[in-house]
């Protein structure tokens, strides 16, 4: 009964939608509503139950390069926002997690604060910020540094900034919860037995915190390199992301085939490495 | 007990305060300890003994004060750089690292050569009798496993002073009283001077060569256990170490070496087979460890105190090798004493509502300032 209810939600809202877009992916495109034929079909002068799957979509996918360019940049993308999300969260969780508990839950406040609001209107204020003739070209002006203002719009920088800033907390909040529970006196022995800060860091701290670094990191991984809304907004449209092909694939394209053959692919991207992860675990964690 | 009033001290503590805000947790301490000595800070919690023991190991920074090791100043040390070692009360072990890594841990980084640290870690888990569980992670280990691999891990470095947060107190009772002489053992072996903090009197007394009793940031007494239980200095300390009862006494005169009282609530003299410098019509008060009185139904020689108190056993708590008997005292007053269990065939024990007779020796009682 316990497990019984996740797995119902897990069936009902993943499995199924699953089966039904893995589906569509071994179908044909057609003009037709819905805009694809059926896969199973029963032949009745011969009695005969035929399941056809077409793997054409899958070939397309390998044979052209546009698909493969997206997924690679969008794995390049997620990596390095991912990464930046590690080096910038890690000491602000750090901060937290070391700050007197007084203080604690104002600053967990400010890391929530800014889902209060709607990703598009914080997407769209950095657009503000980022124009040409925006408020940070315009205070670098100002101030003298830059003569010639550029647009940071439509560049790598701008979707790297989109990312970041959108997808920090939630690495701040793994994060900080692993260091919040670390025992103190865990840092105290190391030092007593000779460690200096860095290396009681290096040692004692930075081992206890992969849990936290591994939840944080998929948490900021597995979006971003589906993420649809801020390359869209933020980026150029020749540095394509695998989200925006989806989409094109589904509503410009009407593909709905080619479209959940694509997000089989991506799926399979992030699910596969997870489970070879995952197995690894079970097998230290016996061994 | 061993005797080391010949050294000189290791450890000099020297007017040393610790402030937490306007709270003194800490004040203005005097203590000396001396080399190859196990000591004791015994104190209830918020006694400042733990803020002593961290000002030592160099996590919390005196407000004033000075301790010198070996003569030598430990404030110019961090705590990383202190040839001090610390048993944490929660044993404080990684979690990540196997028992051989957490003990290994400290002369790694002292960067020890890698034989040396195989060889010195082999015999300290050998020594502790942990040997054979080397690969095992901590979470894997019993408390008291883990507490032999926390004691492993703070001797390895053989450092000038180890000191241990309440060592036995995470264990259970049975596991306390064998783990007690193994520690003692250990210390003998190795002859590392031991500062122990705890809350338990027991432990405290069975461990230690000296304690040292606190009560709001002040030692209110230092001696060897046997001199701190018998001779209190004052109520605290006489309270703090046992159960004992407490008679309000007043002097009525002296001669020679022996000094007469009164007692306050029977009325009945008694006597000191000793002087006192407290002049006559002097309140004091008499502290009677449980254990010293004598209690019997039949008419009884009064003990040196020349004084026989008539009561009636209230009640009898059975502990096995004991017994407490309960007093309601003919003057109101309520004592509190031991008979031990001698022998099994004992026709006529005491029982309750017996009247008895009570007495004790002179000699047997501690006086401390009203």
């Amino acid at each position: 009964m316990v497990i019984g209810i996740p797995m119902l939600w897990m069936g009902l809202f993943f499995l199924i939608p699953f089966a039904v877009v893995l589906k569509i992916s071994f179908s044909e495109a057609i003009f037709a509503s819905p805009p694809y034929t059926s896969i199973v079909e029963y032949i009745s002068d011969e009695s005969r139950l035929s399941i056809s799957l077409n793997l054409g979509n899958y070939q397309y996918l390998w044979e052209d390069e546009l698909y493969w360019r997206a997924y690679v940049n969008s794995l390049t993308i997620a990596f390095f926002s991912t990464l930046m999300c590690l080096l910038i969260g890690f000491p602000v969780a750090l901060f937290i997690a070391r700050s007197s508990p007084r203080w604690r839950p104002l600053l967990h406040l400010l890391i929530i604060i800014p889902f209060w609001s709607s990703l598009l209107i914080r997407v769209y204020s950095w657009m503000g910020l980022l124009r040409k003739d925006g408020i940070i070209n315009s205070v670098l002006g100002y101030v003298g540094l830059v003569q010639d203002p550029q647009s940071m719009l439509q560049t790598s920088f701008a979707v790297y900034i989109g990312m970041v800033y959108t997808y920090l907390p939630f690495m701040i909040l793994p994060l900080y919860s692993v260091l919040e529970r670390q025992d103190a006196s865990l840092r105290e022995a190391a030092t007593d037995l000779g460690s200096p800060p860095l290396r009681v860091f290096r040692k004692v701290t930075l081992p206890l915190s992969v849990n936290g670094i591994i939840a944080g990191s998929m948490l900021v991984f597995i979006p971003t390199i589906g993420e649809f809304v801020i390359p869209s907004l933020l980026g150029a449209s020749d540095n394509l992301m695998i989200g925006r092909v989806l989409w094109d694939e589904f509503f410009a394209n009407r593909d709905w085939p080619v479209a959940s053959a694509v997000a089989i692919v991506l799926l399979a991207v992030l699910l596969i490495p997870i489970m070879i992860f995952q197995n690894s675990q079970n097998k230290s964690m016996e061994g | 007990m061993r005797d080391t009033t010949d050294k000189e001290p290791l450890l000099q503590i020297r007017g040393i305060s610790k402030a937490f805000g306007s709270v003194m947790a800490v004040d203005n301490i005097d203590l000396d300890i001396r080399e190859g000595e196990v000591f004791s800070l015994l104190g209830g919690s918020g006694s400042g003994k733990s803020t002593l023991l961290r000002m030592l190991a160099g996590f919390e920074t005196p407000t004033s004060g000075q301790i010198l090791l070996d003569g030598k100043d430990l404030a110019d040390l961090p705590p990383h750089k202190r040839p001090v070692n610390m048993m944490f009360q929660s044993y404080a072990l990684f979690p990540h690292m196997t028992v051989e890594k957490n003990v290994a841990y400290g002369l790694v980084e002292d960067r020890i050569p890698k034989s040396e640290i195989r060889d010195r870690v082999s015999e300290i888990l050998d020594t502790v009798q942990m040997s054979e569980f080397a690969k095992r992670k901590p979470d894997q280990l019993s408390g008291g496993q883990r507490q032999r691999v926390a004691l492993a891990r703070s001797l390895v470095k053989m450092p000038r002073l180890l000191l241990l947060d309440e060592p036995l107190g995470a264990l259970d009772k049975r596991l306390r009283e064998s783990t007690q002489f193994e520690l003692q053992r250990i210390q003998e072996k190795i002859g590392i001077t031991f500062i122990i903090v705890t809350h338990d009197q027991e432990e405290a007394m069975s461990l230690s060569d000296r304690l040292a009793v606190m009560n709001q940031g002040r030692l209110m007494q230092i001696g060897s256990p046997t001199d701190v239980y018998e001779n209190p200095h004052s109520r605290f300390v006489a309270d703090f170490l046992g159960s004992c009862n407490v008679l309000d006494a007043e002097v009525t005169g002296e001669s020679g070496s022996e000094t007469r009282l009164r007692l306050l609530a029977s009325g009945a003299e008694t006597v000191l087979p000793y002087a006192l410098d407290h002049p006559a019509g002097d309140k004091i008060q008499l502290v009677l460890r449980p254990e010293k009185l004598i209690v019997a139904r039949r008419e009884i020689d009064p003990g040196s105190s020349g004084t026989i108190l008539k009561a009636e056993i209230a009640e009898i708590g059975y502990l096995g090798h004991r017994s407490i008997l309960h007093l309601q005292m003919d003057d109101g007053t309520l004592f509190h004493a031991h008979e031990v269990s001698l022998n099994r065939r004992n026709r006529s024990p005491l029982q309750a509502g017996d009247k008895v007779n009570v007495t004790w020796d002179g000699s047997d009682v501690a006086v401390v300032s009203a």
